[in-house]
């Protein structure tokens, strides 16, 4: 909404207005209009209503002319102007030499091909008035001005245009402040101004009795509607104060009739719609809904087909208007146009939103009915319109006017007391400092017992319930002055949720060795919503209905695309060594459509990881694995880990590992499919995994109860290395499993050290070499106790996995 | 007996001439050639029985002063020649040290995890417990039950991302109060909730807006919450965020679910509320929405709204980052450069 000073004043009984800054400050701070942004429009100095005595063609130049001005000095000035439709005898805009316009233009004496110039005379483009606003005549040349105006006066103070503008935000309940009135009353109750409520005076004749036959609602969507015919019009422009400040509100004018019905809807707020009377078969109006696929050609020549959401206004045979939203073409008032039928109604808002959603038609006046009127607005509006039209097109209104109401729209009465406000806002109010808030607000209420019972006018639709009071006083009274207090409660130990403490450590894991956290889009497209989702646990996909882009369609299932994208985007940009991590949701729905959200940990890597110029590691399974241990080692069940080859399509069958926790499915590690990795465009050299999170916070215990302690022994331990030779696909993780079953309570670990497969080595076999680790906590252990237990690992290895003592 | 002293003499300046080597091999020579058994020294020693005894006395004194006078001499070479080993050996194995060291690199977590952790923390110290919801939610949860019934403007369908008619990406994380107030009802209070979490709008994304997008809301249910006290906690959490002397402002507002309903702005931290090009010149900058519950939302979840009232407070962590940081495009948080992101490494 913008606000033109210029006019706001005329609705206020002030000597001056405070400075537009003052406005914008308490209209933001206490109106709860919020000020976006002042703007000043028309402020120059030296630029002056000029007479053009006399047009010379320049001697040097066809497009030029030289043009002797007179400005209301002793001299007149010489100007050389390049407009076509500068013409002697004309009225223009002169801006004299000392004028800055627009973009820091000097005006300054100047020769122009040989020439003097004194002076510039102007176009309103020129003067930082958008082209739009300009009439179609003056487009291409300079602004020409009437014939009386006043040669030396300022001519943008002549033409109404010099003013300042705020532009304001108007919140959905804020409706009453869609006008200059309603902004008014709103700039009273924050300064204590009298608002003006104006009365429309204007010599009527005849009564609308006799000319129109009747106004008929066949819908109950039409709460009120009011007809007055205007005889005798003549169309043509307007004057230039209503020009001025339409141009000011963001409105272009058009001619008298349109302009003056903006006008009185910028004023009021309440919309009105012009007929040309004699477009319609019979002198009355009838209100309906519309029939489905019924059509209307609207006043912008488009034809519309309805729905029987749509209400509309018809003369009993034709539809002449989409109601609220458009005119109808058949009806549109024209330059011959003598006899008009104003209207001004309310309707019903959702359906006027409904329709205008639905048709993409929105317009000033839809805008307004949307978010409900004033029902005491409707006779103000008629009447300001026809006393405008009396003044500025020639016009008789009718003395009365034509009304069919059928829906009386009352607010409340609300009961409240003052302890309720003052415990409310916490701030203690006295009872004749809410009297003279509610007085500013232009609000009725009787007080009995510090009990008010408030009723607001009608213009403020938002006032339901006693807490809607309370914010008018609250915000009126000031949220500056209200103290700040923390809240006194009662103290409860606040501890994180397990899931949210498995979250935190995972982060300073994870970011501890080295990976970056990222945060990904959820939204993915169709064909990676199952990547890197094990088939037999894929979850059916949750889609959106109406998705922006098919990159953004569905929710994903699986991290690991994302991140695989986010190591493309930056490889491109020479980001070669890439470690990242996301802890994210993941999205799917089962068989009776239960949406089911799961928290999963993805981590992707490609390139060198730590490396230096000092030594070189380039990013393998091993690396990978190393990653994911550190986060299971840390939430304490890397015991209960065990590995197999994973199956997963999109996964490199041989380098790649399914994670179980116990027995159940973790998640997954390994090198991306090539196949995969050409599908995302990108290199198969990177490593990915991503484990369950919320199974995990459904098994691990919680911070330090994971922790058990033991004595450390007092005897020293013993190690065994064992060689064996076994087949290749026997998995080191077998060896460890039968070797740690096999050795005896004093065995207390079994790793793997080496592995060699090649030379002197027979084909399918591999070397495997085992340190056993011995320890008895009573004692120090014998050598025949270590050399039996060794035995029986071998013997076992030997007869399990077929391993022989290399 | 003068005869025998001079040659003792010549004997210790010859020995300490010798001792004078670089070689530590040479210089053992030197002592075994002097000290040893079958040395000069030692010889002396024997032939000092066949010395008269007044002679003996003196010559004795003499020997022994040569003697230790060349052990010294040794000892004492023996000591520079192996300090000199030492710093030899230090000098060959000297580096560059201004080489790069080894990568010990550490990674960092997301600036908008930052905010979330930094701000959830701030409120846990103040005894608000960290809730999420489900991110998929019903229409009842994210709309109806906020007081924003079915016709309501704000519920459109080109606004919010529905996966069916019933359900959609939450477009803000509220629906997470009626579910605490469903859940704890009004014997369990005060409630005292902060929730962080993802939110989606169906907006093009472009430098201030994303269509995923992650928000921060805490409220409170009690009895006698007021506007001051929600006063105190803006001004509290604007403090902990943007500086210790920043003051707030409340503007009136309008959000369905709140009412009273206010806009916060934090006073510049840039230029002090002075105005500068990052408020604008206004000297204010506006971080969050805030307000008093509206009792249709606590009387939907069967709260007496005569003995009950709370606040609200939500906000939008990107621009948090974005305020805080200085960041200009939305989008660096989602396309994950990790130049941007490793600016955040702390």
């Amino acid at each position: 909404m913008l606000v033109s000073l210029n006019w706001l004043k005329d609705y206020l009984d002030v000597e001056t207005l405070p400075t537009a800054e003052d406005l914008a400050h308490q209209l933001s701070v206490r109106g709860g209009l919020e000020v976006e942004g002042i703007e000043e429009t028309g402020h120059f100095d030296n630029v002056v209503v000029g007479y053009v005595i006399s047009k010379e063609q320049h001697p040097q130049a066809d497009r030029l002319n030289v043009c002797i001005v007179e400005v209301g000095e002793e001299q007149p000035l010489q100007i050389v102007c390049g407009a076509p439709n500068v013409q002697a005898d004309q009225k223009v805009i002169v801006a004299k030499i000392g004028a800055v316009l627009p973009g820091n233009f000097k005006i300054k004496k100047a020769k122009l091909r040989g020439v003097e110039s004194q002076g510039m005379i102007c176009s309103l483009e020129e003067l930082g008035f958008d082209a739009k606003y300009i009439a179609d005549e003056f487009k291409d040349g300079i602004q020409v001005l009437a014939e009386d105006a006043p040669i030396g006066k300022n001519a943008l103070e002549y033409l109404h245009l010099r003013d300042t503008i705020l532009e304001l935000s108007i919140t959905p309940d804020r409706a009453d402040a869609l006008s200059i009135q309603g902004v008014a009353y709103e700039v009273s109750a924050l300064y204590g101004f009298d608002p003006m409520e104006p009365v429309a005076t204007y010599p009527g004749a005849q009564s609308n009795q006799e000319i129109i036959q009747k106004i008929e609602l066949e819908t109950e969507n039409c709460y009120q509607y009011l007809a007055k015919v205007i005889n005798d019009v003549q169309v043509g422009s307007s004057p230039q104060f209503i020009q001025a400040r339409l141009i000011a509100s963001g409105i272009r004018p058009i001619n008298n009739i349109v302009d003056i019905t903006n006008y009185v809807m910028l004023e009021t707020g309440q919309p009105l719609h012009a007929f040309d009377l004699a477009t319609f078969a019979q002198p009355q109006v009838i209100v309906r809904q519309a029939k489905d696929k019924e059509i209307i050609v609207t006043l912008d020549d488009k034809t519309r087909e309805l729905t029987k959401e749509d209400i509309v206004v018809t003369d009993g045979e034709k539809v002449v208007a989409l109601a609220g939203v458009m005119g109808g073409a058949n009806s549109e008032v024209t330059n011959t146009t003598t006899t008009v039928l104003l209207e001004s109604a309310i309707f019903a808002a959702t359906n006027v939103r409904r329709t205008s959603n639905r048709l993409a038609l929105r317009s000033d006046s839809s805008a307004r009915f949307e978010k409900g009127l004033d029902p005491e607005m409707t006779i103000q509006a008629i009447e300001r319109a026809a006393q405008l039209l009396a003044l500025y097109a020639g016009a008789t209104p009718t003395k009365d006017i034509m009304a069919n109401i059928q829906k009386e729209i009352v607010n409340p009465t609300i009961d409240v007391t003052l302890t309720q406000i003052s415990m409310k806002l916490g701030v203690e109010l006295k009872q004749d400092e809410v009297e003279t808030i509610l007085d500013n607000l232009g609000f009725e209420y009787t007080v009995e017992n510090q009990v008010f019972s408030v009723c607001a006018p009608t213009r403020r639709r938002d006032i339901h319930i006693v807490e809607d009071v309370i914010e008018e006083i609250g915000r009126i009274y000031g949220f500056d002055n209200i103290p700040a207090v923390l809240p006194t409660v009662e103290i409860t130990p606040v501890q994180p949720t397990l899931l949210q403490s498995l979250r935190q450590e995972a982060q300073a894991t994870l970011t501890g060795i080295g990976l970056q956290q990222v945060v990904t889009y959820s939204l993915t497209s169709q064909k990676y919503v199952h990547t890197f989702v094990q088939e037999n646990r894929q979850l059916a996909a949750v889609s959106l209905m109406m998705p922006m882009s098919e990159e953004r369609s569905f929710m994903r299932q699986s991290i690991v695309p994302s991140l695989i994208e986010t190591i493309a985007y930056n490889q491109a940009r020479t980001q070669k060594n890439v470690a990242i991590f996301e802890v994210s949701r993941v999205y799917g729905q089962d068989e009776s459509t239960a949406l089911i959200e799961k928290e999963h940990i993805a981590i992707a890597a490609t390139g060198q990881w730590q490396s230096s110029m000092h030594e070189h590691q380039t990013v393998d399974f091993y690396t990978m694995k190393a990653m994911v241990e550190a986060l299971l080692a840390n939430y304490g069940v890397l015991n209960q880990i065990t590995y197999t080859r994973s199956k997963m399509n999109d996964l490199h069958p041989g380098r790649s590992a399914d994670i179980f926790l116990n027995d159940t499915y973790l998640g997954m590690i390994g090198q991306i499919h090539p196949q995969t990795a050409n599908s995302f465009d990108v290199d198969p050299t990177m490593y990915v995994a991503e484990i369950d999170l919320s199974l995990l916070s459904t098994t691990v215990t919680s911070g330090m109860d994971r922790i058990t302690y033991e004595q450390v022994s007092k005897f020293p331990s013993m190690t065994r290395d064992l060689s064996v030779v076994v087949d290749k696909q026997v998995l080191s993780q077998e060896l460890v499993q039968v070797a740690k079953a096999a050795g005896g309570k004093y065995l207390i670990d079994a790793q793997v050290f080496d592995v060699y497969e090649g030379e002197h080595m027979e084909t399918g076999k591999k070397s495997v070499s085992i340190s056993l680790t011995f320890n008895n906590k009573e004692q120090t252990l014998e050598t025949e106790v270590i050399q039996v237990a060794t035995e029986q690992v071998l013997e076992s290895l030997s007869t399990k996995l077929s391993a022989k003592l290399r | 007996m003068s005869e025998q002293n001079t040659v003792l003499e010549q004997l210790l300046a010859q020995a300490l001439t010798e001792v004078k080597t670089d070689d530590l091999k040479t210089l053992n020579d030197v002592r075994v050639k002097y000290l040893g058994k079958k040395g000069p020294i030692q010889e002396a020693m024997k032939a000092m029985k066949d010395l008269a005894p007044e002679e003996r006395k003196a010559f004795g004194q003499l020997v022994n002063t040569v003697k230790s006078e060349i052990a010294e001499a040794v000892e004492a070479q023996t000591t520079a020649l192996e300090q000199a080993a030492i710093v030899q050996r230090l000098a060959n194995e000297t580096i560059d040290i201004t080489l790069p060291a080894r990568h010990l690199h550490t990674g960092g977590v997301h600036p908008l995890q930052q905010v979330v952790d930094d701000i959830t923390q701030f409120f846990r110290s103040m005894g608000y417990e960290a809730a999420e919801g489900p991110e998929v939610e019903t229409d009842f949860y994210n709309f109806e039950m906020l007081n924003l019934p079915h016709d309501h403007p704000a519920r459109d369908m080109q606004d919010s991302f529905y996966v069916d008619p019933h359900r959609l990406l939450r477009t803000h994380t509220s629906g997470v109060q009626a579910r605490t107030f469903e859940a704890r009802g009004e014997d369990q209070l005060p409630i005292k909730v902060i929730c962080p979490g993802k939110v989606y709008r169906r907006d093009d994304d472009d430098a201030t807006h994303s269509h995923q997008f992650m928000q921060i809301e805490a409220f409170i249910v009690d009895e006698n919450v007021s506007m001051a006290n929600l006063k105190g906690t803006l001004q509290a959490l604007a403090r902990h965020l943007f500086g210790s002397d920043r003051e707030i402002r409340l503007r009136p507002s309008f959000f369905p679910f709140t009412e009273p309903s206010v806009e916060v702005d934090v006073s510049c931290a840039k230029c002090n509320g002075t105005g500068c090009n990052v408020c604008k010149q206004t000297g204010w900058i506006e971080i969050l929405g805030a307000g008093l519950i509206h009792p249709n939302v606590l009387t939907m979840t069967g709260f007496d709204t005569e003995k009950v009232s709370g606040f609200a407070l939500g906000m939008g962590v990107e621009r948090i980052a974005m305020l805080k940081y200085g960041i200009e495009d939305i989008r660096h948080f989602y396309v994950n450069d990790v130049r941007f992101l490793q600016q955040f490494k702390r």
